[in-house]
C-alpha cells in the first residue's frame, strides 16, 4: 500500500468532504484482517412504524425485536401510488435452483438508486454520499441502524472486509477487481468512523458515483459483504474452511466462497439487504421470504415489502417456461412478441393482463466491422466511414419495425439513450433514414464495384468481397438478420450471418479474427455509458471492433497497432471525461465522445426500444404502466417490486 | 441364403401346367415388388417427390425469400364461384389491419373483386437447376392479391413455396452421405470379409481406427477449421461427406461377418470355379445374397439423415435460415404459437412423414422383391 498517495487523498478528502468526524486514520490489509467488528450501539426506538401480521406474530412470539427496533433510525421513505395490503406470494421461475429470475433485479440494493431512466436519484442504502469537487474521494455514510437481514448491525467495516479480504484477495481473485481501479492503481477504501468508508483514487475518476448506484455495489453480492457470516468460509478467518467447502462438494474453500459470493446462487440464510432473503432453495424451486430488517417504509410508515414472499419455480426448459407464463403461473413476466397471440388468447382463462412496456435496448441489435482487420482489403474499406454510411442507409428500419415490431419499436441509430443528460438528438437521426441510392452511391465511391449481372459488388482489389457476421442467438428475433441481410444484399454486398458458440465468438474477436459480430446495444442510460467497461462502444469489449487500437494506446504504444488521429483523440477524450472534474466538463466531453462513436457509426443500428409486453397477473397492484427494461436500468430494481402487493393477499398465498 | 443359386437352378419357378418358362432374377424381383401394394404406392411418391424437387421454382408461386407484408398470414383459400358463377380458380384480395395495442394482424377478406389465378406467369427471377435464368412459374395472381396455399411465415414468405424448395436440399444433400456410407460400407466390409487373412486384418484395424476417431471435438474442430464464408449449403454437404467418411465402419463391419460366413457356400466355389473374379463374385454373389438387410439399413439411414439436417447448428455446421430446407422449416415451427395460432408452418412435419414412411415402405418392398422365393 502506497501510503504517501493515501495520506494526500486523505488529506483531500478531509479539507474537501464537507463529512464528520474521521475516527481512524486509513490503514492497510492488515487492519481489517483479524478486527472485530465494533459491537452495536444501542439506538432509541424510531416511533410508530407497522409490519406485516407474519413478522408481528413473530414479534408476539418473542422470536424477533419491535419494528422500530429492526428499522434504521432514518428508514427509507418510499412513497408509493396505493398503500398496500400485506401478505400474499409472488410467483417466478428460474432456470436453475438460486438462478436468475425476472423479478430478480429487486435484491439489488446499492449505496444510491437510480430511476426508470438510469439516471441516479437519491442515495439509499447510504444516506449520504459525498464527492470531493474534484473526483479524488467519495464518501459514504450509511444509513443509522441499518441490519442485515439476521439482525447484525450493517457497517463500515463489512465494506472494508470485503476489500481486502474478498476483492483484493489474490487466492478468490488472482486478477483482482476492475471495478475499483484506474488505470493499475487500485482506489483507496478508508473506514472513517463505524458507518463511514471512502473510497479515493489518486487520479479524478468521476464513474464512482455512477457505480455506487449500479450492480457493482449492490451490498451482499458484488459489494460490502457480511463480514460476520462470510468469515466462517474464509480461510483466513475460519482454520476449518477448507473442511466445510468440501462438505458441500468442492475441492477448497474459495471455491465455496465464490458460490456464497454472489447472491444469484443456491445458498440459504445468507444475510441480506434486500426486500426478500432466500430461506429455502430445492431443486424444484427456490423460496424468497421478507425481510424482517427491510430499511424501507412507505409514506405512512409501513415497513415494506407488502408481498411476504417469493416462489421461484425452477423450470429448466425455455419453452416449458413460456408455456406456463401464457397460462397464468407466473405472477409477472416477459412474453416474445411472436407468441403474443397465444398470451392475448389465454389472458382471460390465466387471469392476467398484458402491459407494454419497453426494452431499454437503444438498439436490438447492432452490427460493428472490424476496423483492426487483417486482410488489407478489409481493413480499409471496413475503415471507410462512407462504407459504414451506406450499411446505414442501406437498412430499410421501417420494414423491420412494421413486421416485426407492430411499427412500435425506434428507427433510430444505435447511440446512447435520449434521457442521458448530454444527448444531442442529432445521433439518433445519423443516417438512419433508409435511402438504397445514397447507400449505391456511396458504396460506388468506396470502390465496391458492380459488375453486371452479378448480384453482388466486388472488393476495390477486384475479388469476391464477403463479410461474415458471427453471432451467439440473443434476445432478438433471428428474422431481424435475415432483414440485414437481405437490404445488404440489395445494395450489393454479400454478408453471412453465422450463429456460432458463445465462447467461440469471443476467442475470434478477441483475436480480431472477425469480419463482423453484432450484440444488443444495452447499457446506454446516463450511468451505464459511463462506466469504461460496461459500455458496448468499448473497442475491446462485446464488439471487439478495433481490439488493436485499444491496445496501442493502453500500452502506451508498446503494442497494438497505431491508430489514425481521429481516434487517438477519441481515445484522450474519453481518458479525460473519465476524470471530469465539473458537470460542465463531463457534459462538453460526454457529448464530444458519444458525438464521435455515434457519427463514425462503429456501431450501426437497426431499431431500438421494441415493445416489450409484460404479462400482469390479475390482482397485482403497484404495478407500474411503462418501463424501459433491461440491464442498463437493472430490471426489476427500477420498477421496485417491493411495493406490490395483492388486493387480496388470502387468495396468493 | 440360397435365392442365387436357385437362379442358375432354372426350372425352379414353372408356371403351373404352362410350357416350361424361366424366368430372369429381375423379373422375379419386379413380380414380387408389384405384389407389394405400399411399396409401390411409395415409389411414385418419391417418384413425385423428386419431380417435385426438380421444379421446385416453377411450381412455387414465390421466391423462398420473397418477403411480403402478409406475416403470419394464413392459408388463401381458392375459389371457383363468385356471384354463383363459375369463374375457374381466383382468390380475394385480403387487408392487413394491425393492432398495436394487441399486436395482432386480422386478415379482412375483400369479397368485392375476384382476382383470378392465372397459369404460367412472369414472377421472382431464379436459376433452374443453378444454371438456367427463368422467371416462369406454374401459377400466380401477380401483384394485386397474395395466393398462400399454405399460408406465409414471420417475414410474410408464402410457406408454399418455402416447402416446395425445401424437398431440393433435404431429398438430396442428405442423401449423398448415405450413399458414400452405402458404398464405402459395402465395398471394405466385402473385401475384408471376403479376402480375409491379412486383408482383413488390415482393414480391421483401420476400422477401429476410424471408429475411435471422437466426434463431438471432431465437430468442434470442423466448425473452426471450415472456412467462415462459405454458404450453410456447402457447408453442410462437406459435413455430410467427412460424416459418412467417418460412419461406413459399422455397415462395413456387418458386410464383412456376412461374407466371412458366405464366402465357403457352395455357390461361391462354383462361380470361383467357373472362373469369376474376386470381385465378381464379391458383387455379383455375395451383395445380393442379403441385399434385404443392407435395404433396410439403406431405408433407416436416409430419416435419420432428413430428420437431423439441423441437429449440429450449434456448431454452426448444420442447416440454418436462409437456407431453406424441412428441417430448417419445422425449426419455425418449433413453439407454442405456430401450434395454436399459425398451424401452417408444421406442414413441413407432414411431408416429412410422408417422405420418410415412403423411403420405409420401399425398403421394405425391395427387400421383399430381393428374396423373391421367400413367403
Amino acid at each position: 500500500m502506497d501510503n504517501r498517495v493515501s495520506r494526500r487523498s486523505f488529506l483531500q478528502c478531509a479539507t474537501a468532504a464537507s463529512l464528520v468526524t474521521i475516527s481512524s486514520l486509513p490503514g492497510g490489509a492488515e487492519q481489517y484482517a483479524h478486527a472485530q467488528a465494533e459491537p452495536p450501539t444501542a439506538r432509541k426506538p424510531g416511533g410508530k412504524y407497522r409490519e406485516a401480521p407474519m413478522l408481528a406474530a413473530r414479534v408476539a412470539a418473542g422470536k424477533l425485536p419491535p419494528v422500530e427496533e429492526r428499522l434504521p433510525a432514518v428508514p427509507f421513505v418510499r412513497h408509493v401510488a396505493q398503500i398496500g395490503r400485506y401478505g400474499g406470494t409472488l410467483y417466478d421461475q428460474a432456470e436453475s435452483p438460486g438462478g436468475r429470475f425476472h423479478l430478480d433485479g429487486a435484491l439489488i440494493v446499492a449505496a444510491q438508486e437510480t430511476d426508470n431512466g438510469g439516471r441516479i436519484i437519491r442515495p439509499h442504502l447510504c444516506d449520504s454520499v459525498t464527492v470531493t469537487p474534484d473526483f479524488h474521494a467519495y464518501t459514504f455514510h450509511i444509513r443509522e441502524g441499518l441490519k442485515w437481514s439476521d439482525g447484525v448491525d450493517l457497517t463500515a467495516y463489512d465494506v472494508l472486509w470485503w476489500w481486502w479480504n474478498e476483492a483484493r484477495n489474490p487466492t478468490i481473485f488472482p486478477e483482482g477487481p476492475r471495478t475499483f481501479k484506474v488505470g493499475d492503481e487500485y482506489a483507496e477504501f478508508t473506514q472513517l468512523d463505524r458507518l463511514t468508508f471512502r473510497i479515493g483514487f489518486r487520479e479524478p475518476f468521476r464513474p464512482c458515483l455512477n457505480l455506487s448506484a449500479s450492480e457493482y455495489m449492490a451490498f451482499g453480492s458484488y459489494f460490502g459483504q457480511p463480514a460476520h457470516w462470510m468469515k466462517q468460509y474464509h480461510a483466513a478467518f475460519n482454520p476449518d474452511a477448507d473442511k466445510i467447502a468440501r462438505q458441500h462438494g468442492f475441492a477448497a474453500w474459495y471455491q465455496y466462497y465464490m458460490m456464497l459470493r454472489d447472491y444469484m446462487h443456491p445458498v440459504i440464510n445468507k444475510p441480506h439487504v434486500a426486500p426478500w432473503v432466500r430461506v429455502a432453495s430445492t431443486t424444484t424451486h427456490d423460496i424468497y421470504e421478507r425481510n424482517p430488517y427491510f430499511f424501507e417504509v412507505d409514506q405512512e410508515g409501513n415497513q415494506l415489502p407488502y408481498i411476504d414472499r417469493l416462489y421461484v419455480q425452477v423450470v429448466e426448459d425455455e419453452r416449458l417456461q413460456e408455456a406456463r407464463r401464457s397460462t397464468g403461473s407466473v405472477s409477472e413476466g416477459i412474453c416474445d412478441m411472436s407468441q403474443i397471440s397465444i398470451f392475448t388468447k389465454n389472458a382471460p382463462r390465466g387471469h392476467y393482463s398484458i402491459r407494454h412496456w419497453r426494452l431499454a435496448d437503444g438498439s436490438e441489435c447492432m452490427f460493428a466491422f472490424n476496423l483492426n482487420h487483417k486482410d488489407p482489403v478489409k481493413r480499409k474499406v471496413y475503415n471507410d466511414l462512407r462504407f459504414r454510411q451506406a450499411l446505414s442507409y442501406a437498412i430499410d428500419r421501417r420494414r423491420i419495425n412494421q413486421t416485426l415490431y407492430f411499427g412500435q419499436a425506434k428507427e433510430w441509430q444505435a447511440t446512447i439513450s435520449p434521457t442521458v443528460s448530454y444527448f444531442d438528438p442529432a445521433w439518433i437521426n445519423c443516417c438512419a433514414q433508409y435511402d438504397p441510392g445514397k447507400a449505391n452511391q456511396l458504396l460506388d465511391e468506396v470502390g465496391l464495384a458492380r459488375v453486371s449481372g452479378e448480384p453482388f459488388r466486388l472488393g476495390i482489389d477486384g475479388q469476391r468481397f464477403v463479410s461474415v457476421v458471427v453471432f451467439n442467438k440473443q434476445n432478438f428475433p433471428d428474422e431481424l438478420l435475415e432483414f440485414v441481410r437481405q437490404d445488404w444484399a440489395q445494395a450489393g454486398i454479400e454478408v453471412v450471418m453465422k450463429e456460432t458458440d458463445f465462447r467461440y465468438r469471443e476467442w475470434l474477436c478477441r483475436a480480431g479474427n472477425q469480419d463482423c459480430t453484432c450484440w444488443n446495444g444495452d447499457m446506454v442510460e446516463e450511468i451505464a455509458a459511463y462506466l469504461p467497461w460496461v459500455t458496448k462502444w468499448n473497442p475491446q469489449e462485446v464488439l471487439f471492433y478495433a481490439v488493436d487500437w485499444w491496445l496501442w494506446y493502453y500500452s502506451q504504444g508498446k503494442s497494438g497497432v497505431k491508430p489514425p488521429q481521429d481516434w487517438i483523440e477519441q481515445f484522450d477524450r474519453m481518458a479525460a471525461w473519465y476524470s471530469a472534474k465539473s458537470d460542465a466538463e463531463y457534459e462538453q466531453l460526454g457529448h464530444g465522445v458519444w458525438d464521435f462513436f455515434s457519427k463514425q457509426l462503429v456501431c450501426i443500428g437497426t431499431v431500438g426500444y421494441a415493445p416489450q409486453p409484460v404479462v400482469v397477473a390479475d390482482g397485482l397492484e403497484n404495478v407500474p404502466q411503462n418501463v424501459h427494461m433491461g440491464y442498463g436500468t437493472m430490471w426489476a430494481k427500477s420498477y421496485f417490486v417491493q411495493t406490490y402487493y395483492w388486493d387480496t393477499p388470502e387468495r396468493h398465498g | 441364403m440360397s435365392s442365387p443359386t436357385l437362379v442358375t437352378s432354372g426350372p425352379a419357378v414353372v408356371a403351373s401346367g404352362a410350357e416350361d418358362v424361366s424366368w430372369s432374377q429381375w423379373r422375379l424381383i419386379w413380380a414380387k415388388f408389384r405384389s407389394h401394394k405400399l411399396a409401390v404406392v411409395s415409389i411414385w411418391l418419391l417418384g413425385a417427390f423428386y419431380l417435385i424437387a426438380l421444379f421446385a421454382q416453377f411450381l412455387a408461386p414465390y421466391g423462398p425469400w420473397q418477403p411480403s407484408p402478409y406475416a403470419y398470414a394464413p392459408p388463401t383459400r381458392v375459389h371457383f364461384f363468385f356471384n354463383g358463377r363459375f369463374v375457374g380458380p381466383m382468390v380475394y384480395r385480403v387487408k392487413i389491419q394491425s393492432n398495436p395495442a394487441t399486436f395482432e394482424r386480422d386478415f379482412v377478406i375483400d369479397k368485392s373483386q375476384p382476382v383470378r389465378v392465372h397459369w404460367f406467369v412472369r414472377g421472382a427471377g431464379y436459376r433452374w437447376l443453378g444454371l438456367i435464368p427463368s422467371d416462369f412459374h406454374l401459377f400466380g395472381v401477380g401483384a394485386a392479391a397474395q395466393i398462400n396455399l399454405m399460408g406465409a411465415d414471420i417475414l410474410g414468405r408464402d410457406c408454399f413455396s418455402r416447402d416446395l424448395i425445401a424437398t431440393q436440399i433435404s431429398l438430396t444433400v442428405g442423401l449423398i452421405g448415405v450413399f458414400i456410407t452405402f458404398v464405402l460400407g459395402c465395398l471394405i466390409g466385402g473385401a475384408s470379409g471376403y479376402y480375409g487373412g491379412v486383408v482383413d486384418n488390415v482393414v480391421q484395424r483401420f476400422m477401429e481406427f476410424v471408429t475411435c476417431l471422437p466426434t463431438v471435438p471432431m465437430w468442434m474442430a470442423l466448425g473452426a477449421a471450415i472456412p467462415a464464408s462459405w454458404s450453410n449449403l456447402k457447408v453442410y454437404f462437406t459435413i455430410t461427406v467427412i460424416l459418412a467418411l467417418r460412419s461406413w465402419t459399422g455397415l462395413s463391419r456387418q458386410v464383412r461377418s456376412k461374407l466371412l460366413e458366405m464366402r465357403e457356400e457352395d455357390f461361391v466355389v462354383a462361380a470361383r470355379v467357373a472362373g469369376a473374379t474376386d470381385w465378381g463374385i464379391i458383387l455379383r454373389h455375395l451383395l445380393p445374397g442379403f441385399a434385404s438387410y443392407l435395404i433396410v439399413n439403406l431405408t433407416v439411414e436416409i430419416p435419420r439423415m432428413i430428420l437431423g439436417e439441423t441437429t449440429l447448428s450449434f456448431f454452426g455446421l448444420g442447416l440454418r435460415p436462409p437456407t431453406v430446407s424441412w428441417g430448417v422449416l419445422l425449426q419455425d415451427a418449433q413453439n407454442l404459437a405456430a401450434i395454436s395460432s399459425y398451424p401452417w408452418l408444421m406442414f413441413p412435419a407432414l411431408m416429412v412423414v410422408v417422405c420418410v414412411l415412403a423411403f420405409n415402405f420401399l425398403g421394405d418392398g425391395l427387400r421383399d422383391a430381393a428374396d423373391p422365393f421367400k413367403e
